[in-house]
């Protein structure tokens, strides 16, 4: 247990801390409560539209692909720099991997799914 | 063989389902053929039949094994008799579904009666509930009773189940019916209560027997025949091939409290039929009060009220079948249930009133009848087994019956003619062939006993 | 290290390879020859590659090995239970004949195919890594399944079952890193280890894992997500996930309950959730309206049943397990077969009042379905009363009577609920309802052959013997 006891302390200050910051405000600030106070913005302009902007839906379509293509990508270069310790056995298995790669990017292709719709 | 017995009217029961829905006279043909064959085969073949397969062989030995010796044979009898009966008495317009039903319920319970092996007999145990729930919801008045019916069964079934689980476990075969080894040990008294509890709620035993009345009630004459007659022995006969055998010294520890529980049932039952103005219903409480004697025979434990419990056991099939046909075929030319509408009767048709008292004077035991015979045998044995109280109070019901069933007699037959009687038939000739078996049986059972007490020796 | 896998290491995992790499044909031909009958060519390769991965698992029955240093173990157990996952994955693929737009069966069936191989993953695994592994593409797979329907209740669905079984997922893990702390391997032979009982990283480890387990099994009260997402979900992809995600999560709790040593009092709290899922899950299925809410219910129920065929990790246990879940995958879905039958794409035939007087518009059908019906409740002559039998011997057996009592007590309940519907299909009093007539054929062939296996499993019940998770 005790590698772990640092662990247990740093997670107890940390909820601690986090507990005391929110709920000392409370206890100890006077309120004076009035409309003007009450608002979102004190001064400057009433907000009137959605906080989060609206991206077009296609736009998630194209993020996502680019994603799994780009990190799977990614997973060349552990074994690029392996390469020679693999030998044959990882050349076959990386062929693979770009093989299963392959067919889901014709797929999505063929599906018309990089096109801007 | 016995797989004939059981197959036989199932099958024939989903052949009927072929026919077209109204079809009347083909399938009355074909299912009083088919149920007259299965009273004949037992006759033929008395060497029992037997089939047997092996089913588990762990965690327990089973196997599907039927046969039908001893006391089976005369259950089976019994059923093919009163399934026969009710089948000719059919006459409705949707008797085919009715017959087709009334057949599988006959497979169902010839699996039971001859079932060698406990995990058998609960398997029959369930199945048979099937068909008289479906005649509940098709023909029954108040969906309530169909699930009363059910749910109160299937609790019992369950704990047959358990319990069956456990004596498999613990004993390491269920192929057991027919065998005399004892069953000991810290369980046993446990084992034998979930026995128990199935076979009360099927017999009924007061307090379990609240879904009784209704059911009966309810049913169509031709399948509360065979339910009362025969399937209400179902708990009886579990009770002298599973508990009496296998746990009587749990049985003995659980003594007073079945003993107990039957003298209630006898008197609650005598005294609510006395109540009662549902016709239906005064045979359905008497039923209950009768089938509590018998219990108190088993659990007396003694060989000659254990005999006078089979005696009485077609007995009490034979005049609760016919009582039931009968009253059904009044409840047909009436269209009332009710003694207070009634009246008078006798003299519009006395033949189905002379059939009539014959069965309900079977029913309060008058000598040369078989309930009488029955009767005095289970007094006997109940008497010199030890348990000097128990048979004296359980004479006291006997006395009532004598009242309730002459009342119910005396409000239909004599007295004056209450409602407007129009010309009633009397009893047709297809309705006297339905019950001159039962009547007959009755007579001979009352007449030689012999024959009957002879063959359960055994 | 470049020869670490062997020749035999291949042949553990080639029915995975089967099923994983059929999905992939699947999509190529979609892709190359598109304009011919996409449904009916994709379900074909779809089954016969199902087929063949389960002929070829079929084939290693009886042989021993422990493939992977330990991560896949091939054996009675890993095989019986990959052809329960692929004998289901058939019949619920079957299903799809009416259901799904024509151009996404390519798609629908690849998914259905992996996520297949996920479960068969996880039949076999036996340590900490495969069993994540396996659940993963199991589930991954499955989320996607739910919401390919155009349906706002399937997208919801699929939306539900992805972030509550991601909490799941996450418990598991978080268990499964607690586990290898306490052990300092990620074997489950590590779990027999001497004096863990001293660790408390293994007490809670163990929790969390068992708490991911319950969620994935939907035992009661972890089984939230599950009437939602069988709702929701297209029905083939209910029927699927009813029976596989059962099948594989059992497969991996069964490994590590078996691996814990004997009487393990980790497992006592899980025994009572089971016990815990057969009355409540039972008492659910009364308020249901919707016929695959009242199946999810009583999977819930189901799912105490077969764990509590676990109790006490006896050997006759462990093949009573198996027993009751091919029992139940032949009952399950040949239920879900009618319903698929009777239902049309918007699934409104799914609804409980959809019932109304079917024993008087398809006589055939209802008797069907009231024979699977009341397999499911336990009567007999089915295979669901003598699992029933079975499961109580074993537990009385292994000394957990009350859950062999609080089985016969859920058993009771749930009669009323199946006979609701049965209730319901027989009604005389009842107007029937005009419902839609779909030609279904290989629904049709699939109820058929559940049907005739409740039966035969009935008087020849085989439970074969050398199923023990091994973990070593």
């Amino acid at each position: 247990m005790t590698p772990y006891a640092p662990v247990a302390i740093f997670a107890a200050v940390a909820v601690a801390a986090a507990l005391a910051f929110s709920l000392l405000p409370g206890l100890l600030a006077q309120r004076k409560p009035n409309p003007e106070k009450e608002k979102a913005y004190e001064c400057g302009v009433e907000p009137t539209s959605a906080i989060a902007g609206r991206f077009p839906v296609k736009f998630y379509l194209i993020a996502m692909l680019f994603v799994i293509l780009d990190v799977e990508a990614a997973s060349f270069y552990p074994w690029a720099v392996q390469m020679h310790a693999l030998r044959m056995f990882g050349l076959i298995e990386m062929g693979a991997f770009i093989v299963v790669l392959g067919i889901g990017y014709a797929y999505v292709w063929k599906k018309r799914g990089f096109e801007w719709r | 063989m016995a797989l004939v017995l059981i197959l036989l009217p199932i099958a024939a029961g989903c052949a009927l389902f072929l026919l077209p829905r109204g079809e009347r006279t083909i399938s009355r043909l074909a299912g009083s053929a088919v149920a007259a064959l299965t009273f004949v085969l037992p006759l033929v073949a008395q060497n029992g039949g037997e089939f047997s397969v092996r089913w588990l062989s762990r965690p327990f030995t089973a196997a599907l094994h039927f046969a039908w010796t001893g006391p089976s044979l005369w259950l089976v009898l019994l059923l093919a008799l009163c399934t026969y009966c009710a089948i000719v008495a059919t006459n409705t317009a949707q008797n085919r579904s009715m017959i087709a039903l009334l057949l599988m319920l006959e497979g169902c319970m010839m699996g039971l009666f001859t079932a060698r092996d406990i995990l058998a007999f609960a398997l029959f145990w369930d199945l048979m509930l099937i068909p008289p729930f479906f005649a509940l919801i098709e023909w029954g008045t108040h969906r309530d009773t169909a699930w009363r019916f059910l749910i109160y069964n299937f609790s019992g079934g369950l704990t047959l189940l358990l319990a069956t689980a456990a004596f498999g476990v613990l004993s390491g075969s269920t192929d057991v019916i027919g065998s005399t080894h004892q069953f000991a040990g810290s369980w046993a008294p446990w084992i034998f209560a979930g026995f128990a509890f199935a076979f009360a709620v099927k017999t009924p035993l007061w307090p379990l027997h609240t879904w009784m009345p209704n059911t009966y009630a309810e049913l169509p004459p031709p399948f509360v025949a065979v339910v009362s007659a025969v399937q209400s022995k179902a708990g009886l006969y579990g009770f002298i091939v599973i508990a009496l055998p296998f746990l009587r010294t749990s049985m003995a520890e659980w003594r007073w409290l079945i003993v107990a529980l039957a003298l209630v049932s006898l008197l609650y039952g005598a005294f609510v039929a006395l109540t009662q103005t549902d016709m239906k219903r005064i045979v359905a409480y008497s039923s209950l009060s009768h089938l509590g004697l018998i219990v108190l025979a088993i659990v007396s434990a003694n060989p000659i009220a254990i005999k006078g419990a089979l005696v009485y056991i077609v007995a009490h099939g034979l005049f609760s079948a016919a009582l039931f046909l009968i009253l059904g075929y009044y409840e047909e030319r009436e269209e009332t249930r009710s003694v207070l509408k009634l009246g008078g009767l006798g003299a519009v048709n006395p033949k189905l009133a002379g059939a009539f008292t014959i069965a309900a004077l079977a029913a309060l035991g008058l000598p040369g009848l078989a309930g009488f015979a029955g009767e005095l045998v289970i007094l006997t044995g109940v008497f010199r087994a030890g348990y000097f109280w128990p048979a004296l109070i359980a004479l006291i019901p006997i006395v009532i019956a004598s009242a309730y069933m002459l009342r119910l007699l005396q409000d239909t037959i004599n007295g004056p003619q209450l409602a407007d009687i129009p010309q009633r038939r009397d009893l047709t000739f297809a309705e006297a062939l339905a019950v001159a078996p039962l009547l007959a049986a009755l007579l001979y059972v009352g007449i030689y006993p012999h024959a009957l007490l002879a063959a359960v020796m055994h | 290290m470049p020869n670490f896998i062997t020749h035999q290491d291949w042949l553990a995992i080639t029915p995975l390879l089967i099923a994983g790499g059929g999905a992939l044909i699947v999509l190529l031909v979609d892709l190359l020859w598109p304009k011919h009958s996409p449904r009916a060519v994709s379900l074909a390769i779809g089954i016969g590659v199902l087929l063949a991965a389960g002929a070829f698992a079929a084939t290693t029955y009886g042989r021993s090995y422990n493939a992977f240093n330990g991560g896949f173990m091939l054996g009675g157990f890993a095989v019986v239970f990959q052809e329960i996952i692929v004998l289901s994955a058939i019949l619920s693929l079957s299903l799809f004949g009416t259901f799904g737009r024509d151009d996404r069966m390519a798609g629908i069936t690849a998914l259905l195919l992996w996520s297949t191989t996920g479960a068969m993953l996880m039949a076999g695994a036996a340590n900490l890594m495969t069993i994540f592994l396996g659940l993963e593409l199991l589930s991954l797979a499955l989320y996607c399944l739910c919401g390919v329907a155009d349906r706002a209740a399937s997208q919801e669905s699929a939306l539900k079952y992805l972030i509550l079984s991601s909490t799941a997922s996450g418990f598991l893990l978080f268990g499964m890193a607690l586990l290898f702390g306490a052990t300092g391997s990620v074997t489950l032979a590590s779990l027999m280890l001497p004096g863990l009982a001293a660790n408390p990283l293994y007490w809670m480890g163990g929790g969390f894992f068992l708490v991911g387990i319950a969620f994935k099994l939907s035992l009661m009260p972890f089984h939230v997500w599950s009437p939602d997402v069988y709702e929701g979900a297209p029905l083939p992809v209910t029927a699927f996930m009813s029976v596989v995600t059962k099948a594989g999560t059992l497969a991996v709790f069964a490994r590590f309950a078996y691996a814990l040593p004997a009487g393990g009092k980790l497992l006592l709290p899980f025994f009572v959730i089971a016990g815990v899922s057969m009355i409540g899950g039972n008492l659910a299925m009364l308020a249901q309206t919707d016929l695959k809410r009242l199946l999810a219910y009583s999977g819930v129920a189901q799912a105490g049943y077969m764990v509590a065929a676990l109790a006490g990790a006896s050997a006759l246990g462990m093949r009573y397990a198996i027993y009751y879940l091919a029992a139940y995958m032949f009952m399950n879905l040949g239920a879900f077969a009618i319903v698929a039958v009777l239902s049309g794409e918007r699934e409104e035939g799914a609804q409980i009042a959809a019932f109304r007087g079917l024993g008087q518009r398809r006589p055939w059908l209802a008797a069907a379905m009231s024979f699977f019906l009341l397999a499911l409740a336990g009567f007999p002559p089915t295979a669901g009363f003598l699992g029933k039998i079975l499961i109580l011997a074993a537990t009385v057996n292994a000394g957990y009577a009350w859950l062999a009592a609080l089985l016969i007590a859920g058993t009771a309940i749930s009669l009323y609920a199946y006979f609701k519907v049965l209730r319901l299909m027989y009604d005389p009093h009842d107007q029937p309802a005009p419902g839609p007539r779909t030609s279904a054929p290989l629904a049709y062939a699939g109820a058929a052959l559940c049907a005739a296996f409740v039966i035969i499993m009935t008087f020849y019940p085989l439970t074969p013997s050398n199923v023990l998770p091994l973990v070593k």
